[in-house]
């Protein structure tokens, strides 16, 4: 109703004032004159007579006279019709979602000042063009402007963001006020998310006019269909046809150089470069020793550039680039253009308490320019820095659950074999607790007695069951950035680890056994060792890509001259996966080693016939292009039949590898037939019979599941299918393969202290630290938190911390570490230590946990801006002509200013005003309620006898 | 008017009275007695002013025949002079509470008076006879008709009244009024009318039965014709219970149009029982009505004698 009108305000007043003439009329029937008639028989027949019509006619008046005062009324608010047509006129919601993410950054120095996409967006559109337009017009615009990374908080008020009757100057004042104090955030947030806040607040508002602005830099990685942008343009278009017409999308790119209209291609877009990854190679790391630090740079450019990179300690300040020493070491480091680069260092952390009382370790790696400045021609400079910690102790702390007890710890046994394995390497120094230790009586109960955060990793060996609670305990643990491995012996109960441990894949465990009992049950005879001929462990590099991705084999196994020994790995008994039930999931839940396949060869004979006598075979054989080939071709096929052919007591890994040797069969020089050549011949039926031949050789290669990983929450689990000891194979002792044994479980334990997501954790992330609440029972728990601002080469600023109680939940304390918990701190790039304290005095710290954010530069780093013809295509073509325009810096916009298109405009309402003025006139005349000119001589006729 | 309400002779303003008295009343008539006067009598009598010579008829006075003529034709014709005679007039006037009603220096009862004084000093002065009945509900007051110069004082103070009362059956007050005059006689009836217009004429034709000449002065004040009222108003009947508020110049046209009808009838009703009409507004002046009302009469009196005008 309100909206109807320029001047709302007067409302109230104008409908008193339409009541005037009604009021007078009523004012006037109870003033009266009184006078003594004598003539009244004519009165009253006057009036009988003239009665009803004097009705009409007055109320025909009165109507008039109040149709006069609601026009003037209607002048002074400034009515602007009720129809559609003219919504113009009408106030409109300007909604502004205001891109402020890292990428906004990108900016360069224009005549000696630092301008980014950001500046444009304040000062050139949000100033300039779009608070100037607000501050002209004549209607109560309103104005809300949405910086995107405060829309995901929950104490964000769309009110705190809105501005109104941006006609008043000093509301301008405070407006412009408010634009110069915006900053970019170092957040990536999805538009999405804006669009999706952007939608809600529209439905709270009434503005029948929405104008949203969609401020931001447009890049390809957000807004391209084949990137995911196709749900987003979606919703745009959407949005804009549901409503109707009544919601106009500008798209503001505010990137430089501005996109041109006729320009239909890709935008230009400066090249940049960031790091992706910064992380240690274990969460806990032994004082003293190496440590491996991993750096992931990534050229998003198109053009080679030339970077240096300079490691600092977070915490002294101190420039470590003397004391390490890059793999690979060249300095400055070459970036080819859309490539990543590893750069991996070892370093040695020296706790010294009067510098750092924490156990954490801060390190932060700069990429700047061969002269140690900062990089030239690189977009955004915020995502050249990367944060990274590690907790550091004296010993790395590790549990290990033995089924077996103490026994464990005798030779050849569980224990015994993983705690030499873990000792024996030099460069960590291993803390290793044992749960019988730590509770004599019940083995298992040690999980609910200590706090698992402290340890690296925890083995469970031979383990036969969990209680519930432990099980809890335990993924708590894992969920949280915990590793565990399993290893398996006679006394697992399969059964329970299928119910408790693994829950249909919803547990720890990693796969599914095959209960009841492990293979070959007892009673039945071991395993035989296999010949030579296969690797008694296959490696699923198949799974991974090569070798060096696969988790805990790739780090050791990389060189295939390392592998030999697994030809000698003798393994007697197992637990088999139960393959059927097994599902798994690329990168939560993988194989990483399997044992080769033991069934009879002739089990696949009619497969192997299909394909060696298939018509695809046969056909190549017939084709006189591979005509060299054949006779070899030939030769390969024969004594694959021959292995599968009934009678024959190969088995399947057996077959696999004639396979495998007919594709890399190098042939004879003088015949050049090389069947590693003819493979890798384009046409397509050579190719067909190719991956008809590797599924064949996968199908009958793999055997049992040996090594299952999975990763839960933030943590990772291990699971191996065997005993850790001697008990059921020679791994540890005994065999070839024994030399890499104490690799793997060092592997294994590096894997599973191994930094997790928390690593990766981005600015704005929230963060749960969460307690067991039993373990801290009867103590009033809260977290310190402190944000440890790091500039070059100075001390850690130790912030004042804030502290924040818990919240309860079931058997733990949980902390939700939001950025809200301290306004402004953790949405910076950096180092947060929280403490848990007691009674909320910082001296009673319970435990400690370090989160490092930092910038996205996956996400934020590509500054490759959306095509104009993918805007184009995707959105302005999708609506009607108007409602979507793409605009740039440079492009002048006079439409943000609502016409005031009112009733006072208009030259109908005066002609309409005028026209009831007379015929107000004409019908108070004519009821003699004004005095004609000959009044005073109107007398009946009578007289003039 | 410049004497007191008070003083009985306010009727008489002296300005007033000497126009009138330059015109000459004359009655229409013949009136039955005889006085010195002014005033030319339709009946034949002793006279030096002959007027025409008629066949004699058994039974004419013998004394009337023309003895010349006789001489000279030998046939008997009656010699007729026209005679002086006196006028008896009997003045009727409503003092009726609708008459009090009056915006301006006269109410229509001061000026019913002042009109009847005014008749009544310049009959006295032609000799005349004049008599006076005033009337509300009923007959207030009788003066019998008297030619006397004193007489006026009597009719003067007979006019002046307190308490006036309202009209309730006209008839019946004109039968009163009928039964008071004995002789035939001018009757002057000055009255606003504002009764039953059946009534009223039914009284007339009492009237007009006992071969009174019957003169109407019909009294209405000038508001009560143009009903120039504005704003709000409540209007109280003086004569009854109603009551009406309303916006008069709404209203105008229709009350005009109402009187204006209302006129008619009771000229046409007057006209008709051949009772000569006059209406006149109390913002007219008394003399210029007066003299208008008498050069009327005398034209009457000049048309052949009439019993009854055609309607």
């Amino acid at each position: 109703m309100l909206g109807l009108f320029l001047n709302p305000g007067f409302l109230f007043i104008a409908a008193a004032f339409v009541s005037v003439p009604i009021i007078i009329h009523l004012i006037n029937r109870m003033r009266f004159k009184r006078i003594h008639w004598a003539a009244m028989e004519f009165l009253l027949k006057a009036q009988k007579r003239t009665r009803r019509r004097l009705i009409i006619e007055q109320l025909i008046l009165l109507m008039l006279r109040c149709l006069l005062i609601a026009l003037v009324g209607l002048l002074v608010l400034r009515f602007i019709g009720c129809g559609d047509n003219n919504l113009t006129g009408k106030p409109s919601l300007h909604l502004v979602l205001l891109d402020d993410t890292v990428s906004m950054r990108d900016g360069e120095k224009k005549g000696g000042v630092m301008k980014n996409c950001f500046d444009a967006a304040k000062t050139e559109i949000l100033i300039d063009k779009i608070a100037t337009a607000l501050s002209k017009t004549k209607t109560n615009d309103r104005l809300i402007i949405l910086p995107i990374s405060k829309i995901g908080e929950p104490g964000f008020e769309a009110k705190d963001y809105t501005f109104e009757r941006l006609n008043n100057t000093e509301h301008l004042h405070k407006l412009t006020g408010f634009i110069k104090e915006l900053q970019p955030s170092y957040m990536h947030v999805s538009p999405m998310q804006g669009v999706k806040k952007v939608q809600e607040i529209m439905g709270e508002h009434g503005e029948s006019i929405v104008t949203l602005h969609l401020i931001g830099d447009f890049r390809d990685k957000d807004w391209s269909q084949a990137r995911g942008g196709e749900g987003l343009t979606k919703e745009l278009v959407g949005m804009v046809k549901d409503k109707g017409g009544a919601v106009k999308l500008r798209i503001i790119d505010t990137a430089d150089p501005p996109r041109s209209k006729g320009q239909q291609g890709y935008p230009k877009a400066r090249d940049n470069v960031g790091i992706t990854d910064f992380y240690p190679t274990t969460r806990i790391a032994g004082a003293n020793v190496k440590l491996g630090f991993k750096i992931k740079v990534k050229n998003f450019g198109g053009t080679e550039v030339e970077a240096r990179l300079d490691v600092y300690d977070g915490v002294t300040g101190d420039d470590l680039i003397a004391k390490i020493k890059f793999d690979p070491p060249a300095q400055p480091i070459k970036l080819k253009p859309n490539y990543e680069t590893e750069v991996v260092f070892e370093h040695r952390f020296e706790p010294d308490p009067k510098k750092n009382p924490t156990p954490f370790e801060h390190l932060v790696v700069k990429l700047g320019s061969p002269a140690r400045g900062p990089l030239q021609n690189d977009g955004v400079l915020e995502d050249n820095v990367r944060h990274a910690v590690v907790e550091v102790r004296d010993r790395v702390p590790i549990l290990i659950v033995d089924g077996e007890r103490a026994k464990g710890r005798e030779e050849a046994k569980d224990s015994y074999h993983v705690v030499n394995a873990l000792y024996s390497l030099k460069s960590h120094k291993f803390h290793i607790e044992f749960a019988d230790e730590i509770s004599p009586n019940k083995l298992t109960e040690a999980l609910e007695k200590v706090d698992l955060r402290k340890y690296a990793g925890i083995y469970l060996l031979n383990v036969p069951e969990l209680t519930p609670k432990q099980v809890t305990i335990l993924e708590n643990y894992v969920n949280d950035g915990g590793g565990v491995a399993f290893f398996l012996g006679p006394l697992v109960k399969a059964d329970h680890y299928n119910k408790a441990l693994y829950r249909e894949g919803k547990g720890l465990f990693p796969a599914p056994l095959k209960a009841p009992f492990y293979f070959p049950k007892e009673g039945e005879p071991a395993l035989e060792p296999k010949g030579a001929d296969t690797f008694h462990l296959l490696i699923r590099e198949d799974k991974f890509g090569n070798m060096g991705n696969v988790p805990i084999f790739g780090e050791f196994l990389r060189d295939p001259a390392f592998r030999l020994p697994l030809y000698d790995m003798p393994i007697r008994r197992y637990f088999q996966v139960d393959r059927a039930r097994w599902k798994q999931e690329p990168e939560r839940v993988f194989e990483l080693a399997t044992l080769p396949n033991d069934a009879p060869a002739p089990a696949y004979e009619e497969a192997v016939a299909a394909l060696t006598r298939g018509a695809d075979a046969r056909g190549i054989q017939d084709d006189k292009e591979f005509a060299k080939y054949r006779t070899r071709f030939k030769n390969h096929l024969t004594a694959i039949e021959e292995l599968a052919r009934q009678g024959s007591d190969a088995k399947g890994f057996h077959l696999a590898r004639a396979i495998e040797y007919m594709f890399l069969d190098k042939g004879d020089d003088q015949a050049k037939d090389s069947m590693s050549e003819f493979w890798t011949n384009p046409e397509p039926k050579v190719q067909l019979l190719r991956s008809q031949f590797t599924n064949l050789r996968e199908q009958v290669q793999y055997g049992d599941a040996f090594v299952v990983a999975r990763k839960f929450g933030k943590g990772k689990v291990v699971a191996y299918m065997s005993t850790a000891g001697k008990d059921w194979g020679d791994f540890a002792g005994g065999s070839a393969s024994t030399v890499l044994y104490p690799v793997f479980i060092q592997e294994t334990n590096n894997y599973l202290s191994s930094a997790g997501i928390e690593a990766n954790l981005t600015v704005g992330a929230p963060v749960t630290v969460k307690v067991d609440a039993e373990q801290f029972k009867g103590k009033k728990l809260s977290l310190s938190r402190t944000f440890l601002r790091t500039d070059d080469a100075k001390p850690q600023d130790r912030g004042k911390p804030s502290v924040q109680p818990g919240t309860p939940d079931g058997n733990q304390v949980v902390f939700n570490l939001t950025r809200h918990g301290e306004p402004g701190k953790h949405q910076e790039p950096g180092l947060w230590v929280s403490e848990l304290i007691e009674d909320g005095v910082p001296k009673n710290v319970l435990a400690s946990f370090a989160h490092v954010f930092n910038v996205d530069t996956e996400r934020e780093g590509n500054l490759q801006r959306v095509s104009s013809d993918e805007l184009a295509r995707e959105l302005t073509s999708k609506a009607e002509k108007g409602e979507i325009a793409v605009v740039t810096v440079n492009d002048p916009d006079d439409s943000l200013v609502s016409k005031t298109n009112d009733f006072s405009e208009s030259p109908w309402l005066f002609l309409m005003f005028l026209f009831i003025l007379v015929a107000e006139q004409a019908l108070a005349v004519h009821l003699s309620f004004h005095l004609k000119k000959d009044d005073q001589e109107l007398q009946p006729a009578g007289l003039k006898v | 008017m410049a004497t007191s309400k008070d003083d009985p002779r306010r009727f008489l303003h002296p300005n007033t009275i000497a126009r009138i008295s330059q015109l000459d009343l004359r009655a229409k008539q013949v009136v039955e007695g005889y006085i010195s006067g002014l005033h030319r009598s339709p009946f034949f009598g002793h006279s030096v002013e002959f007027v025409q010579h008629r066949d004699y008829a058994p039974g004419d006075d013998i004394r009337h025949l023309d003895w010349k003529v006789w001489s000279k034709t030998d046939k008997f014709y009656i010699k007729q002079y026209e005679a002086e005679t006196n006028l008896r007039c009997q003045l009727v006037i409503d003092v009726s509470n609708s008459m009090h009603y009056g915006t301006g220096a006269l109410n229509k009862y001061s000026y019913a008076c002042t009109v009847g004084a005014c008749l009544a000093y310049m009959l006295l002065h032609q000799q005349d006879a004049v008599g006076l009945i005033t009337f509300d509900e009923d007959v207030r007051q009788v003066i019998p008709s008297r030619s006397a110069h004193t007489h006026l004082d009597a009719i003067v103070k007979a006019m002046h009244v307190s308490r006036p009362k309202d009209k309730t059956n006209i008839e019946r007050i004109i039968r009163r009024v009928a039964e008071n005059i004995h002789m035939r006689s001018l009757v002057v009836l000055i009255t606003d009318i504002f009764v039953d217009r059946e009534a009223f004429f039914r009284g007339m034709e009492m009237l007009r039965h006992g071969r009174h000449d019957i003169l109407v002065f019909h009294i209405m004040d000038h508001d009560e014709l143009a009903f120039p009222f504005s704003g709000t108003t409540r209007f109280e009947d003086l004569e009854g219970p109603d009551v009406i508020t309303c916006d008069p110049r709404a209203l105008r046209q229709g009350y005009i149009e109402v009187v204006e009808e209302y006129l008619t009838e009771v000229r046409r009703g007057c006209a008709r029982k051949g009772i000569d009409y006059q209406m006149i507004s109390t913002k007219d002046y008394l003399d210029a009505a007066l003299s208008k009302f008498l050069h009327h009469r005398e034209a009457m009196a000049k048309a052949p004698a009439k019993t009854q005008a055609p309607v």
